[in-house]
């Protein structure tokens, strides 16, 4: 025995070197394996214990201190304080160690209290109980108690405690159902199986008895991989070995659910675990503002050197003549003639150390900590970030970050609970080109009489019912669902339709929305009993199904199937999966009309399926079987064997249609990102889910869009193609537009610029972050960053918590150095919040997990957007002038300190009193910046909200950039200068008073302080005024006509709105007869709101209106909830939409085109062309498509689809890009007419531009040869050439476009003529300085707050933008 | 639960949340939802163009006045370390100390000084404000409670506050400012014609401030200022005790001596003057000083040229504002003209 152990030992821990580092051996139930097998180790293991706390109650204080201390202005602080005891200075040691004490135990009580509460949290988690089996027994003890080699008995809904292998279960099947939502964020049920020689150990006396041995790897961090293999011993016989894989490992943190219990051997206990690898230690959080303000304080600390040293050295020189060194009447002390020179010297320059120390700002950190942690209550407090239905409001949990909120370059964002509701929905389902609805789910609440399916298209003939029924039936048939009856239990799977409380259970959430779905139309999936699946019919009949074959899902394959036999005899293969892998296989059925809905709806971001069957005869469900079964024995590439017969099986399909579940975005979560995209920050949507799903919410949230070409860097193509060609194919499809990319990369919004979309896989992911053993060509991440870098959007899907923390920091650390927010709500996400800059957690329904580790909690997805665009702005605002402000008053209030050296013969004497030295910084000037910095509103908040592009104004740390810096610091010096030589001057050698006396040393630094104090004080009124000058306050001067788009004023509706006007109006117009539609269509309806047929042929007007393009026009327009469109959701419904309107209030895909024209025209702006009889008649307006309008938000759809179809040639047209309007020119005898003046147009054709009477509006842009453009006729320098030159949205260039650029209160101050005079200076110079995009908006806004009229054609041009938030008041402008 | 804000009734009966949830609610005011009144400037072209030129306006009008009153104050100074050449060298050397020297310096004055007339000496290139020397004082003896110096840990040693060689008696007043007390005294006198020298009259009251003659100075309380003194030395470079410093007036010995007070309040810049005497306005001299010859009799004692310093005598008159400084009102009117040009640039840049 000791022999086998020597050896055993040897062979561990010398010889088997890999023995001992990649594999560990447990013993089920601590039992000796049988003599003859290996010997009995005893290992040593961690316990059970989760420790996330930082500190002991020993180690504590020293630990804290020394935390505190490593801060760079803690250390100085307190370097300055003991130099102060050591040596003789002028200050006295009680002005830097109170403020020091006062913050180190402030910090210290803060941080012991959070760490308390986090071993509260453990020590919870460690002491819950657990059900061991000890000698047969079943044993609770507390989960920190067990250990590995345990054997574990958990319950239902009970979380493992540890890392088990799953040995048997109290099904038959040995199977258990298991909830990873807490670790993956998935909360579809997975199905893991039991060891096959263990899983009859039922009872606990059974499985005492067993004799098993595990070998498995080391813990690792990876929770879909692991390796490892059991030897179960039966009596005297060899052991039996099974290989273990991850099907086998439940993983702490997991949930046990549908299984009454199982038994299991604890493996990884505690720390070891692969939920507690996939945590990270939380580690301290530094704000980009923190990190310059260190930056800036080092400058400081350099000055304060250099001045101390500047000044030791030319005290010694000074001195160098003996009678200033010791004149008569200052006699030194016997003891320090004797000292020596290099001693007195080094005290000297720590002296000057002490008397200039506080030029590092001794109260900034005492203040800002202060304005961190009051300034986060307006975070808790805001009202508009609470949640009405959780009752939850916002969530501080680190104040340090409020600042770093409004710095955010890149949000990843998780997707199950963030970004979506994690709540799949049957939404329709179409049967060879019919629509099909079911009643019950209209608004997302069911009905209360809700009966039958909702047919939205025309009934279908006799044949096509048979189809249907089918449709129904392989719905109900082929999926792998478990049926669960049972009353009381609760969840979300819960069938609505009361009476039948079946529960269904699946690994994919779909086909339960779908068999749910089903169900309300009529078909009721009962229950698979002894292999016959039952479903009850819409007569209430049971049929019965006798189920053959399951040829399972497989992401690659991306469908399954069964096969089943109905109770005729007649063999079935049912098949349903994603659309590209079922059309190929089709051979009958309506292929286009589900095609194209099919399409329709993953534009709408539903998640779509294709149904298909093919009748089997006997003999050819024979060759099935055969086929099968070889494949299933084979013993060497089963998989592939498998996937080939699967092939083979699988084709000569008929399509029976598609169908759409939805998992429903949460509210406003395409508008919150839409909105932070154009703040200019990227968002990445990380998550575990599969792609497919992915994508389809990705287009939802309007993350991809429709014109997005998608990337796609997967397991998939690695395996075509080698990653490093699939690399570089892809950084060469993203370079070849980048080009033209770059400079509106940021906005992802441009519509004629190929964007590009990035899929990137879990597993793609960790080969491209594996370093390169030979190194030569680099590692791959470089180029992946580069790709990332020029793609609007990224999605990562499959991902492991802990990849999501990978790909965080790979951004994190890249050259730019970019803040990132993470935000998510599982505790799969936990590990990215602790890693970005800033965590966010979402409140979520899977614990809080999330959002007790961000820094932030918010209830829902679309708080993101007020936290980052409002507070975050703010914050950052307020901080960074509160940053400058203290270095700026430090540097005044010790400056003068430093000059007045010069008069004293450096000798070190203070200028201000021991009193005020203290107050100053504590008191005198922390206390109105405080209040300033906690209260300061430079733009109001609804602006900020309203236009995201601000945010851009501060991003990249504008505000605490080095020019600022020294701007502050020389600002600093010249206000010191002024009140130490003005008093200085003021003093010499005269009386201020008129009796006579004369002033003291003191009295002169109490002068110098007065106004010091007066002006420091009063500095924030030239803040103020900045503001107040130069920006309107109310309305952010952005280049309004081009910049506001209408969103502001017309938020989208939300989803579940009412009926908008513009419905009444279309339903209004629908009702006017047919025939009244086909001729009097524009001039009645105002040539807009004429519903569009769907299939039929358009009105005559827009007879060329091709129908694909009308119909993705809709969809398009239709399909955005969109900010950016003020119709909304809700544009005008087909004729046959109304029903479907009704049903599915928001309206998502109409069955028919509506005319784009349509679409233009409901937008608020009126309608120029209404007014004008002239154009209803002679319909000869043109509106072309501008070649280069094609960014600017909310622009997109017009430029894109709308402006194409109301072309006619012939005659001169004009968009006024930013809004879309149309304006059109009128045709007069000579041709086209100005709009503006009415008159003839220039004859010139120079180029010069045309001046229409008082009108300063006519512009040219040079190098755009007017004269004659393509229509033939004369045009006018308004040409489509001048105007097309005008970018619709500019974007403010430099950091304070919005602030310092042109604004209109200017235009208060100017006069009217000088107003004039600057559009005449604009006009003249179009394509320097400002350029076009502010001039054409300054010239607008000038024009009419210089009080001039503005002509009858363009008061609906005036009105719609005053609607579209323009900052001109309505009062302002005359007709 | 009352429910003291409206919105939060409102928004509860809207929706039917729990009892948690009402209490969760943030508060609808204007403090927490960051709705604060505030009130925004709307600054017009007017009002900010009007504004700008009355502060101009006010600027320069009151740099002007400045001026006008800095330039119509007579003031005369005399230099007197190189004119009493002798009396200097004499005391460039310590040992001299008791010495007489004293030195007359005639002049000549064209004006009549109008009204108050006052008399200043003024020190160049001692530095009353060097680190150690300010230090050496003890406040606490010079309102008296704490005489013998017993609470100045720092200075202990020093020459200055302990008497090295009657056995370390305590000194009052000790310190080095103390110590280096100015004590020239300056006679001024008014030569009416060739034979008629008349001392000018002089008032040494009213030359300290208030607070410090009433405040921070204090005699010890005793029966007679000697017997308070008991126990202490002088000053190593005083010639006679604290309380022997005025003969002629009693009430101006000890700490309370004015000449003491003027100087203990010690001097920011190297540079400085002290006032020392201001005119009694009698007899010939109600309306100032009249035009005329004039001489200062000059008891030589305080020594600047071992420190390479000057020493001067000052006769000044003031006005409202003070002394013949032209620099304050030099700012306003720079100040006043450059406001109109500022607010052109300003309405540029915006």
């Amino acid at each position: 025995m000791d022999c086998s152990l020597v050896r055993t030992l040897v062979h561990r821990y010398c010889a088997g070197e890999e023995n001992c580092v990649d594999s560990r051996t447990i013993y089920v139930g601590h039992r000796e394996p049988p003599p003859g097998a290996e010997a009995y180790i005893p290992q040593r293991h961690p316990d059970n214990r989760i420790v996330s706390s930082k500190y002991t109650f020993w180690n504590f204080i020293p630990k804290n201190l020394f935390e505190q201390f490593r801060r760079i202005a803690n250390f100085y602080f307190l370097i300055i304080f003991l130099v102060q005891l050591i040596i003789d200075t002028p200050t006295s040691p009680v002005t830097s160690g109170l403020p020091l004490f006062f913050v180190i135990t402030v910090t210290a009580i803060k941080q012991g209290y959070e760490d308390w509460l986090r071993h509260k949290a453990d020590n919870a988690m460690n002491q819950c109980p657990v059900h061991f089996i000890q000698h047969g027994k079943l044993v609770r003890k507390q989960s920190r108690k067990l250990r590995v080699g345990d054997i574990v008995m958990v319950k239902e809904d009970e979380t493992f405690p540890c890392d088990l292998i799953f040995l048997s279960s109290s099904r038959g099947d040995g199977t258990c159902h298991v909830t990873t939502a807490s670790l993956d964020g998935e909360s579809s049920h997975k199905t893991h199986y039991a060891v096959q020689d263990t899983k009859g150990f039922h009872t606990e006396e059974d499985i005492d008895g067993l004799h098993a041995t595990i070998e498995c790897e080391q813990p690792q961090p990876d929770l879909y991989k692991f390796v490892g293999r059991i030897n179960v011993y039966s009596d005297r016989n060899d052991p039996v070995v099974r290989p273990l894989g991850s099907e086998n490992l439940l993983l702490r943190g997991a949930t046990l659910k549908n299984t009454e219990k199982i038994f299991g051997v604890a493996i990884y206990t505690g720390m070891e675990t692969k939920m507690a690898l996939n945590y990270q230690s939380k580690s301290q959080k530094r704000s980009a503002v923190e990190k310059s303000m260190n930056v800036f304080l080092i400058v400081y600390l350099c000055i304060l050197v250099s001045k101390a040293l500047i000044n030791t050295v030319l005290k010694y020189v000074w001195q160098s003549e003996p009678f200033r060194d010791e004149p008569w009447y200052n006699h030194k002390t016997e003891s320090e003639r004797q000292r020596n020179l290099f001693l007195r010297a080094f005290t000297d320059f720590l002296a000057f150390m002490v008397l200039f120390n506080y030029i590092i700002p001794v109260s900034m950190y005492v203040t800002v900590e202060m304005q961190k942690f009051l300034g986060s209550y307006f975070i808790t407090w805001d009202e508009d970030m609470f949640d009405e239905d959780t009752g939850e409001g916002p969530l501080v949990n680190t104040s340090d970050l409020n600042e770093e909120l409004g710095q955010v370059e890149y949000v990843f964002t998780d997707k199950t609970g963030t970004l979506t509701e994690n709540n799949m929905e049957f939404k329709e389902c179409c049967i060879e080109g019919h629509v099909y609805v079911p009643h019950a789910v209209c608004n997302g609440q069911v009905l209360p009489d809700a009966s039958g399916i909702d047919m939205i298209d025309s009934s279908p003939g006799a044949g096509a019912r048979e189809r249907e029924e089918l449709f129904f039936r392989a719905l109900c048939l082929c999926h792998t669902i478990q049926v669960k009856d049972d009353d009381d239990v609760d969840g979300p799977r819960k069938s609505p339709d009361s009476g039948k409380s079946c529960v269904y259970i699946s690994s994919s959430p779909d086909e339960v929305a779908l068999v749910e779905g089903i169900q309300r139309l009529g078909f009721t999936y009962l229950r698979l009993k002894e292999n016959y699946m039952e479903i009850l019919n819409r007569e209430n009949g049971v049929e019965r199904f006798e189920l053959l074959e399951i040829l399972s899902f497989d992401s690659v394959r991306r469908r399954m199937s069964v096969i089943v036999r109905s109770a005729t005899g007649e063999i079935y293969l049912f098949c349903k999966g994603a659309d590209s892998s079922i059309f190929p296989r089709v051979i009958e059925g309506k292929v286009d009309q589900i095609r194209s809905r099919v399409e329709r709806n993953a534009v709408e971001g539903l998640r779509t399926l294709c149904v298909a069957y093919k009748r089997l005869i006997p003999e050819e469900y024979e060759g099935v079987c055969t086929l099968l079964q070889a494949a299933k024995v084979a013993l060497q590439d089963r998989e592939k064997k498998l996937a080939e017969a699967y092939e083979q099986i699988e084709k000569d399909l008929i399509l029976l249609g598609a169908t759409a579940v939805e998992d429903r975005l949460q509210e406003k979560a395409a508008d919150t990102i839409e909105a932070l995209q154009k703040a200019g920050i990227k968002v990445w949507v990380l998550t575990g889910d599969k792609m497919e799903t992915a994508a389809a919410t990705c287009y939802a949230c309007k993350l991809f869009r429709r014109n997005t070409q998608l990337l796609e860097l997967t397991t998939k193509k690695i395996e075509e193609q080698s990653l490093h060609d699939v690399l570089f194919e892809l950084s060469k499809t993203v370079l070849r537009h980048s080009g033209s990319l770059t400079r509106d990369n940021f906005s992802g919004l441009s519509a004629d610029m190929q964007d590009h979309g990035l899929i990137i896989d879990g597993a793609a992911l960790s080969l491209i972050m594996k370093p390169r053993e030979d190194g030569s060509c680099g590692n791959y991440r470089e180029l992946f960053l580069e790709i990332c870098r020029n793609c609007s959007a990224v999605l990562c899907c499959r991902m492991a918590p802990l990849q999501k923390a990978q790909i965080v920091k790979l951004i994190k650390l890249s050259k730019e150095h970019p803040i990132t927010l993470a935000i998510g709500d599982g505790a799969n996400d936990v590990s990215m919040i602790l890693e970005a800059h800033v965590g966010i957690g979402v409140i979520g329904k899977e614990g809080r997990q999330a959002a007790r580790n961000s820094d932030y909690a918010i209830p829902k997805f679309k708080h993101l957007k007020k936290m980052l665009l409002v507070h975050g702005h703010l914050y950052y605002i307020r901080i960074s002038e509160l940053v400058q402000y203290f270095f700026y008053k430090n540097v005044c209030f010790i400056f003068p300190q430093f000059l007045y050296q010069f008069f004293c013969g450096f000798s070190q004497q203070t200028l201000y009193d021991t009193a005020y030295l203290t107050l100053y910084n504590i008191s005198f000037t922390s206390l109105p910046i405080l209040l300033y910095s906690l209260m300061e509103q430079h733009v109001s908040i609804d602006t900020l909200r309203r236009d995201p592009s601000l945010y851009r104004d501060i991003a990249k740390n504008a505000l605490l950039r080095w020019r600022v810096f020294i701007y502050w610091t020389f600002l600093g010096v010249f206000d010191a200068l002024v009140f130490f030589f003005g008093a200085y001057f003021m003093f010499e050698n005269t009386t201020v008073t008129s009796n006579g006396q004369i002033f003291g040393n003191w009295t002169f630094g109490t002068l110098v302080f007065t106004v010091m104090v007066f002006t420091v004080t009063l500095k924030a009124l030239p803040q103020l005024s900045k503001d107040v000058l130069c920006v309107h306050p109310d309305v952010v001067q952005r280049p309004c006509l081009a910049g506001h788009h209408p969103a502001h004023h017309c938020q989208p509706p939300s989803r579940r709105s009412q009926e908008s006007p513009v419905q009444a109006a279309v339903a209004q117009c629908h009702r006017e007869s047919p025939a009244e539609h086909e001729t009097q269509s524009i001039g009645h309806c105002r040539a807009q709101h004429r519903p569009a047929t769907s299939e039929g042929p358009l009105t005559t007007a827009e007879a060329p209106l091709a129908k694909d393009r009308a119909h993705a026009c809709t969809a398009r327009a239709a399909s955005r909830n969109s900010p950016s469109w003020p119709v909304g959701g809700a544009p005008a419904p087909g004729p046959r939409g109304q029903a479907h309107t009704q049903n599915r209030s928001h309206c998502r895909g109409l069955p028919s085109p509506v005319s784009c024209t349509a679409i233009l025209s409901l937008c608020p702006m009126g309608g120029p062309l209404a007014d004008r009889p002239s154009v209803q008649t002679s319909e000869s307006h043109t509106c072309e498509p501008l070649p280069t309008l094609k960014e600017g938000p909310g622009q997109r759809d017009l430029s894109g689809a709308c402006g194409q179809h109301v072309t006619s040639p012939g005659s001169g047209g004009l968009t006024l890009p930013p809004t879309g309007i149309q304006l059109c020119w009128e045709e007069g005898p000579q041709g086209l007419l100005c709009p503006h003046c009415m008159g003839p147009p220039a004859s010139d054709t120079s180029g010069e531009g045309h001046l229409c009477g008082r009108a300063p509006w006519t512009w040219s842009a040079s190098g755009h040869p007017t004269g004659r453009a393509e229509h033939g006729g004369p045009v006018l320098t308004m040409g489509r050439a001048g105007l097309a030159s005008v970018p619709p949205c500019p974007q403010p260039s430099g950091p304070h476009a919005s602030r310092t650029g042109w604004t209109s209160p200017s235009s208060h101050m100017f006069p009217r003529p000088v107003s004039v005079m600057a559009c005449a200076l604009l006009l003249s110079k179009p394509t320097t300085g400002w350029g076009w995009p502010s001039g054409s908006c300054l010239v607008w806004s000038l024009f009419l707050r210089g009080g001039a009229s503005v002509p009858r054609v363009l008061q609906g041009v005036f009105e719609s933008f005053l609607s579209a938030g323009c900052p001109m008041e309505k009062t302002e402008y005359r007709v | 639960m009352s429910q003291k804000y409206n919105p939060i009734t409102w928004r509860t009966k809207m929706k039917k949340t729990s009892q948690i949830c009402q209490s969760k609610l943030p508060d609808n005011t204007a403090l927490k939802q960051q709705q604060l009144p505030a009130y925004r400037l709307q600054l017009s072209a007017t009002g900010v163009l009007s504004g700008f030129f009355a502060t101009g306006a006010f600027c320069l009008g009151v740099g002007i006045i400045l001026i006008l009153s800095a330039k119509s104050i007579k003031e005369i100074e005399i230099k007197y370390t190189k004119i009493c050449a002798n009396c200097a060298e004499l005391r460039e050397d310590a040992i001299n100390f008791d010495k007489e020297c004293t030195c007359s310096i005639p002049f000549y004055l064209s004006e009549t000084m109008q009204g108050n007339v006052y008399l200043y000496y003024k020190l160049y290139g001692f530095y009353q404000n060097l680190y150690r020397y300010i230090l050496s004082r003890s406040n606490s003896q010079l309102v008296g409670t704490d005489l013998k110096v017993r609470l100045y840990l720092i200075w202990y040693n020093t020459p200055f506050f302990k008497d090295q060689s009657h056995n370390g008696t305590p000194i009052a007043p000790c310190g080095a400012i103390a110590n280096s007390i100015f004590n020239d005294t300056i006679i001024l006198s008014y030569n009416l014609n060739s034979s008629i020298h008349m001392e000018v009259p002089m008032l040494r009251s009213g030359i300290t401030w208030w607070t410090d003659k009433y405040v921070k100075f204090r005699n010890p309380s005793a029966i007679n200022l000697s017997s308070a003194f008991t126990g202490t030395a002088k000053p190593p470079y005083w010639s006679k005790p604290v309380y022997e410093l005025d003969l002629e007036d009693t009430e101006n010995n000890g700490f309370l001596n004015d000449d003491f007070i003027v100087w203990m309040r010690t001097a920011a810049f190297p540079t400085f003057k002290k006032l020392y005497r201001r005119l009694n306005r009698v007899q010939y001299f109600i309306e100032g000083l009249p035009a005329g010859n004039y001489s200062f009799n000059i008891t030589y004692n305080f020594p600047v040229t071992r420190f390479k310093g000057e020493k001067s005598v000052v006769l000044s008159t003031l006005t409202w504002s003070g002394g013949s400084s032209l620099f304050l009102g030099l700012a306003y009117t720079v100040t006043g003209s450059s406001l109109p040009g500022r607010n052109y640039r300003l309405s540029n840049n915006c």
